[in-house]
């Protein structure tokens, strides 16, 4: 657990976290961290080709305090380019281990570690004045429970940045996770990109942060 | 999970030191659109992140001595190294394989080339 904290801990201090697209460049390499109320994610993958990435992800559901580790292909099904704008739709599928997140303070049985798997589906559109997104995730995590969390985000940039200038974007993301103890929430977030790096700063309805990361190697 | 987080620290430090080379090798700063023999025309290009698939595709070849992209313009100059050429086939086919789409290909002698819509 001290090994998690830390991990986690010097994601949030030496880089913000992310959301970009899982699927880059042939031979790519991308970092993503994810952090909010309900989990911190760590997500490495690797870009086989114009369509696929595989990667290694880190999960820690802070709710159902347990941790998912294992591999994740993702799966770029359809981009639409056009002269201003850009739409992409991706699948992904994951499956690993899910191990109980057991502190020795904690006065409980380990419920030991199980199998898992994750579906998960996105869409997004964006020009560089204005984003959209929506995602749906099933999550089985065998005896820890099902998970499923809805999505969506809208964002306009107050400036249009151009190549190697920082780029900022405002958006509004609302939550359906019909299994969490708050069912729907909302957030607002600041994202700012510059070169290879994303990072998204922002907090919830209940006042909890979110920081995201994203670097592109 | 040692293992993992080992896995992922070597992971980012082996990557890093390719990028460092990859960028004292090839020219990037807008001083390409100059001394560019190509400018294309591009589809698809939103952010950053679209320019860094297109500069690490492009840049990876033999041939090409630096890229650098506009994202005002949509345009990407790429520079030659001397004797080398890129046919206008594989052009389009470095940007699809990053992920965007070609709409027209003009050469230093101001020869253009425009792929048919599909």
């Amino acid at each position: 657990m001290r090994i998690i904290a830390i991990f986690f801990t010097g994601i949030f201090l030496v880089s913000p976290l992310a959301h970009a697209r899982p699927v880059s460049y042939p031979g790519g390499w991308t970092l993503i961290l994810t952090n909010d109320v309900i989990q911190n994610s760590a997500l490495a993958h690797y870009t086989l080709d114009t369509q696929h990435s595989l990667g290694l992800r880190i999960r820690h559901d802070r709710e159902g305090d347990f941790i998912f580790t294992g591999a994740q292909l993702n799966r770029l099904v359809k981009r639409w380019n056009t002269a201003d704008s850009q739409a992409n739709l991706y699948a992904r599928i994951g499956v690993g281990a899910v191990s109980d997140n057991l502190d020795t303070s904690e006065m409980r049985e380990d419920r030991g570690t199980d199998i898992g798997f994750f579906l998960d589906t996105s869409a997004d559109w964006e020009t560089r004045r204005y984003f959209t997104s929506a995602t749906a995730q099933y999550w089985n995590n065998g005896r820890f429970g099902e998970i499923s969390n809805f999505q969506g985000r809208l964002g306009v940039a107050p400036y249009i940045a151009n190549t190697g200038s920082i780029h900022t974007w405002l958006m509004v993301e609302g939550r359906y996770r019909p299994q969490n103890r708050n069912e729907v929430s909302a957030a607002i977030l600041l994202r700012f990109f510059k070169g290879p790096a994303l990072f998204e700063i922002g907090v919830d309805d209940a006042g909890e942060p979110l920081l995201n990361y994203t670097h592109r190697f | 999970m040692k293992i993992l987080i080992s896995f992922i620290t070597a992971l980012m430090f082996t990557a890093m030191p390719v990028n460092s080379y990859a960028k004292t090798k090839k020219l990037k700063g807008p001083e390409v659109v100059e001394i560019a023999d190509i400018s294309i025309s591009l589809s698809g290009l939103v952010c950053d992140f679209c320019s860094i698939a297109l500069n690490k595709t492009f840049r990876k070849k033999d041939e090409v001595k630096g890229t650098y992209i506009d994202l005002d313009t949509k345009v990407m100059s790429v520079a030659l190294i001397p004797e080398a050429a890129l046919s206008n086939e594989e052009v389009m086919e470095l940007v699809k394989k990053a992920g965007y789409s070609t709409l027209k290909i003009t050469r230093k002698d101001g020869t253009e080339f425009s792929p048919p819509k599909t």
